[in-house]
C-alpha cells in the first residue's frame, strides 16, 4: 500500500516541470502589477474572480497538457496541420507580436525592479538580456527547467510579504464572496486579471515543453495532477500579492500604478523587508518570464514551419531558431532602454494583441482537442467540452469588452 | 501531354474546371495520389461543385494550366464518385506535414508540392520546403512592389525530390518505393537516432516500419538511455523484442537493465533463448565493471585451425559480429590460452597454424574488475579489446574500447548526436 503510494509520488515528480514553470512564470510583471494595483484599488473585492479564474487556468491548461501527451506535437504544427499555411502564419506573426511586448513589460520590470536597490537600468537590462541569453542557450531542456523550477521558490517571497503585511483574515475570506461594482474600473481591473493569468504564450509553452518531456500517456493524470497544482500555485501567489497591498495601500487609500510603486509604497507601512520581498519577488518573476516568453516564441514558430529547433542544437544547424530566440530578447530590452518610452502603452498593445489572439486560440484548441484523428479516444468528453466551452465563451466576451473598454479609453 | 513543364501544387488550387464546351463544373479543391513507378501518381482532382467534392480522374482531362482545367467530355456525360476515407489526399495528408528530408537527416515540414506529366501520368516529383513555397501557398509570389519582387527573387529554392523524403503519416508512407528507405538506411545510425527521437510516437512507429528493425536496433543505441527506454516502452512486445535481437548483446542488456522489470521480463519471453541466457549473463553484473561493460560477442578459436581456415570462418561469422579485430585462442576448456591480431592473419602464411603466431601475453581481467581499472589496462597496453575471464580463466566475454570510452565520458554519448 505504502509502496504504491510512493511509486505514484515517484512518478509525479518525473513528469513536474511544465505546467509548474508555465504556472510560475504567469505571474510575470504584468501580473504583479495588476494583482498588486487590483488590491490597492478594490482591497479584497476582486478576490471571489481569482478564485474562478484559477478554474479557468486549470480548464485550459489540462487541454493544452493533454493535447501535447496525445499528438506528441506543439500547439504551432497542430495549428499549421489542421489549419493550414494562411491561419498559421496570422496566429504566429500576432503571437510574436504579443510576446514581445510582453517580453518588453517584463524587462521593464527586470528595470524597475533593479532601480528599487537603486541600480540604474542602462546596467541591468543589458546585463540581464545577456545572462538570459547565456543560460537558456548553455545546454540540454532539462538543465534549464531545473533553473526555472528553482526560481519558482522565490515566488514565495509573497507569500512572505502577504503576512508581513498583517492582514486581518477574517476580512479577507470575506473577499471570496462574490460582489460585483459596475464601475468601469472595476470591470477593467476584472479583465484585466483574467488577461494577465489566461495568456496565449502559454498555451504554446506549456503544449510545448510537455511534448519536450515525452510524458507517456499512460502518466496522463499525473500532469492533469500537476496541472491544478499549478494553477492553484499560480493564484496562490496571486492571492498573496493581492493580500499585501490590500491590508496596507488600499486601508490608507493609496493608489498605485505599477508594481515598484507598490513595493515602495508597502516600506512605511509594512516595514521595508516586506517591500524589499516584493521588489526581490518583481526581478525574480521579470527574469523567468523574459527567459520563457521568447524561448517558447522561436519554438512555435520553428515548429509551424518546420524549421530545425533545439537548445541543443548549434547555431549553424538552427540558425532561424537562435535568431528568433535572440531578436526577441534584443529588441525587448532596447526598447526598454527608450528613455522616453511610455509603459503605459507598452501594456496597452501587449493587452491588445494578446486580446485579439487569445480567442483565436481558444477557438483552435477546442476544434483540435475535439478532432478524433487528432485526439483519438482522448476527446473532450461532453462534460469537459461543457466546461471548456463556457470558460472559454467567458473569456472571449470579456476579451472583447476590455479591447472596447480600451479603444474607448484611448 | 495535358501540360507542359512544372507546376506546383497551390497554384492549381481553386481554379476552375470547364468541361468540353467551357461550361464551369467547379473548382479543384485537392487531388488524390497514389503509388506510381518512381514517383507517387495524381490519379484525381478533387473538385468541389453542388452536391459537395467529387473525384474527377485524370483520364477525363484533356488539359490543364495556371487558370483552368479543361474535361474531355461534356457536364452531362460525367459521371463522378465521392471520395471515400481510404483515399490519399494531397492537400489533406501530404501538405503542411512534417516529412524526413533523407539527406540532410533532418525533419522539414511540407510547404508546397511540385508536379509534373511524366510518361502518360501527372506524378510528384518534389517536395518544396523552403520559404518560395510558403509565399507561393499565401498567395504572396509574384505580387507587390520592385522591392518584394527582388526580395522574393533572392530567396534559395528549397526543393526536395521525392525519392530523397520520407513521409511520416501511415497512410502516406504508401506512397514511397522502397529505394528512399534504402538511401535513408545508408545514413549513419546517428543521424537516424537524431530523427527519431524528435518524432511523436506515431510517427516513430511509422519510421521502424518503413526503415526496418535491424536498422533501428542500430540507431537506438545511440540515443541516451531515457529515450531508449521510451521508444521501447512503447513498440509492441514483438517487435521490441525482435529489435533487442538484432542489438549487440551488451546494448540489449543494458537497455533491459534500464526498463522496468514488468516490461524487461515481457520482452524477454518473446525473445529467443539463447540470447536472453547471454543477456541475462551480463545482466547479472554492476553497470560500472568488467563484467556490466562487455559484450558477449567474441571470436574465440583452437589453437589448430590455419590462417586460411581462420579467414574463410570470419568471412562467414564475422557481418554478425560487432569486434572481429582481435581473435582470442582458447582450449578445449574454453581457458583463454593466447590472442591473435587480424593483422597477423594476413601476414603469416596461410597454412600456418593460429598456436604458431598467437601472442600469448594475454591481458585479462575478471567481471568483478572496477571499470577505471579496465581503462587504466586498456590505455596502458593500447588496447582496442580486453577479454574478460572467470575464475577458471574461462572466455566469458570482451570490453571493447568505444564502450571504455562511453563509461569514462559519458556526455560523450548525449553529444555525439547533434554532430
Amino acid at each position: 500500500m505504502v509502496k504504491k503510494f510512493f511509486k505514484k509520488i515517484l512518478i509525479f515528480f518525473s513528469v513536474v516541470g511544465p505546467a509548474f514553470i508555465t504556472s510560475t512564470a504567469d505571474n510575470d510583471a504584468g501580473g504583479i502589477a495588476t494583482y498588486a494595483i487590483a488590491g490597492a484599488q478594490e482591497g479584497y473585492g476582486l478576490l471571489w474572480a481569482l478564485f474562478l479564474i484559477t478554474i479557468s487556468l486549470a480548464v485550459i491548461q489540462e487541454m493544452s497538457s493533454r493535447m501535447g501527451i496525445v499528438t506528441g506535437q506543439g500547439l504551432g504544427g497542430l495549428i499549421r496541420e489542421k489549419f493550414g499555411v494562411r491561419l498559421t502564419l496570422l496566429v504566429l506573426f500576432l503571437l510574436l507580436i504579443a510576446n514581445i511586448f510582453v517580453t518588453i513589460s517584463n524587462f521593464s520590470g527586470v528595470a524597475a525592479g533593479f532601480e528599487l536597490f537603486g541600480i540604474p537600468r542602462y546596467i541591468t537590462v543589458p546585463i540581464c538580456a545577456f545572462f538570459i541569453f547565456k543560460t537558456v542557450t548553455m545546454g540540454k531542456y532539462s538543465k534549464i527547467e531545473k533553473i526555472f523550477l528553482f526560481s519558482a521558490l522565490f515566488y514565495t517571497s509573497y507569500v512572505i510579504s502577504g503576512f508581513l503585511a498583517k492582514p486581518e483574515w477574517k476580512e479577507v475570506w470575506k473577499g471570496f464572496i462574490p460582489s460585483f461594482k459596475a464601475t468601469t474600473d472595476y470591470i477593467v481591473l476584472m479583465i484585466a486579471m483574467i488577461g494577465t493569468t489566461i495568456t496565449p504564450w502559454m498555451q504554446f509553452y506549456l503544449q510545448g515543453s510537455i511534448v519536450d518531456k515525452r510524458v507517456k500517456i499512460s502518466h496522463l493524470k499525473y500532469s492533469t495532477t500537476e496541472v491544478y497544482l499549478g494553477s492553484f500555485f499560480t493564484d496562490f501567489i496571486a492571492f498573496f500579492i493581492i493580500v499585501a497591498t490590500s491590508a496596507t495601500l488600499f486601508k490608507k487609500g493609496i493608489m498605485i500604478n505599477s508594481a515598484e510603486e507598490a513595493a515602495l509604497a508597502l516600506a512605511p507601512l509594512a516595514g521595508k523587508y516586506c517591500s524589499f520581498l516584493f521588489a526581490l519577488g518583481l526581478i525574480n518573476a521579470s527574469v523567468l518570464a523574459s527567459s520563457i516568453v521568447p524561448l517558447s516564441t522561436s519554438y512555435a514558430i520553428c515548429e509551424a514551419f518546420g524549421w530545425e529547433s533545439g537548445l541543443d542544437k548549434k547555431f549553424k544547424d538552427a540558425p532561424l531558431f537562435f535568431s528568433i530566440l535572440a531578436g526577441v530578447i534584443v529588441i525587448s530590452s532596447l526598447i526598454v532602454l527608450i528613455p522616453s518610452l511610455s509603459l503605459i502603452k507598452v501594456m496597452f498593445i501587449s493587452q491588445t494583441t494578446n486580446g485579439i489572439l487569445l480567442p483565436l486560440i481558444l477557438i483552435f484548441m477546442l476544434i483540435l482537442i475535439n478532432d478524433r484523428k487528432i485526439m483519438g479516444d482522448y476527446r473532450n468528453s461532453f462534460f469537459q467540452n461543457l466546461i471548456s466551452f463556457v470558460t472559454a465563451g467567458a473569456l472571449i466576451i470579456l476579451t472583447f469588452l476590455l479591447l472596447y473598454l480600451g479603444f474607448k479609453g484611448i | 501531354m495535358r501540360f507542359e513543364g512544372e507546376i506546383f501544387v497551390s497554384e492549381l488550387i481553386g481554379k476552375k474546371v470547364v468541361d468540353r464546351g467551357g461550361e464551369r463544373i467547379g473548382v479543384i479543391k485537392d487531388f488524390t495520389a497514389s503509388r506510381g513507378d518512381i514517383f507517387p501518381v495524381i490519379d484525381n482532382f478533387v473538385i468541389k461543385k453542388e452536391g459537395g467534392l467529387f473525384l474527377l480522374p485524370w483520364e477525363e482531362i484533356e488539359l490543364f494550366n495556371r487558370e483552368f482545367t479543361l474535361c474531355k467530355s461534356s457536364k452531362e456525360e460525367l459521371k463522378l464518385r465521392k471520395p471515400t476515407e481510404e483515399e490519399i489526399f494531397v492537400m489533406k495528408d501530404i501538405m503542411d506535414k512534417q516529412i524526413v528530408d533523407i539527406n540532410g537527416a533532418k525533419l522539414v515540414r511540407v510547404n508546397d508540392l511540385k508536379i509534373r506529366e511524366v510518361g502518360e501520368k501527372l506524378c510528384i516529383i518534389a517536395v518544396d520546403v523552403g520559404f518560395r513555397g510558403l509565399l507561393r501557398r499565401m498567395g504572396l509570389k509574384g505580387k507587390g512592389g520592385k522591392f518584394w519582387k527582388t526580395l522574393v527573387k533572392g530567396l534559395p529554392y528549397d526543393l526536395i525530390s521525392w525519392g530523397f523524403i520520407q513521409p511520416l503519416e501511415p497512410k502516406v508512407t504508401k506512397l514511397v518505393l522502397s529505394i528512399p528507405k534504402d538511401v535513408l538506411s545508408q545514413q549513419h545510425p546517428y543521424d537516424i537516432a537524431n530523427i527519431l527521437a524528435k518524432l511523436s510516437p506515431d510517427e516513430q512507429e511509422s519510421l521502424i516500419e518503413s526503415i526496418g528493425l535491424e536498422k533501428i536496433a542500430e540507431a537506438l543505441p545511440e540515443l541516451d538511455e531515457k529515450r531508449q527506454v521510451e521508444i521501447v516502452e512503447r513498440l509492441e512486445k514483438e517487435k521490441a523484442a525482435d529489435i533487442l535481437e538484432a542489438m549487440p548483446p551488451d546494448e540489449a542488456a543494458d537497455l533491459l537493465g534500464d526498463l522496468s522489470d514488468e516490461k524487461a521480463n515481457e520482452i524477454m519471453k518473446e525473445m529467443e533463448k539463447e540470447v536472453v541466457e547471454e543477456v541475462k549473463e551480463l545482466l547479472q553484473h554492476e553497470d560500472d565493471t568488467a563484467g556490466g561493460l562487455m559484450t558477449t560477442e567474441f571470436i574465440a578459436l583452437r589453437p589448430y585451425m590455419t590462417v586460411d581456415e581462420t579467414l574463410s570462418f570470419l568471412r562467414l561469422t564475422a557481418p554478425e559480429i560487432e569486434n572481429i579485430n582481435t581473435i582470442y585462442i582458447v582450449d578445449e576448456n574454453e581457458r583463454l590460452i593466447g590472442f591473435v591480431s587480424i593483422r597477423d592473419l594476413f601476414i603469416n602464411p596461410p597454412d600456418s597454424p593460429l598456436s604458431s603466431i598467437m601472442n600469448q601475453k594475454v591481458k585479462s581481467v575478471s567481471p568483478e574488475s572496477d571499470g577505471m581499472e579496465v581503462a587504466k589496462i586498456m590505455a596502458k597496453y593500447n588496447l582496442l579489446t580486453l577479454p574478460v575471464v572467470d575464475k577458471e580463466n574461462k572466455l566469458i566475454g570482451i570490453i571493447t574500447v568505444d564502450d571504455v570510452l562511453e563509461f569514462m565520458l559519458p556526455s560523450i554519448k548525449k553529444r555525439k548526436k547533434f554532430q
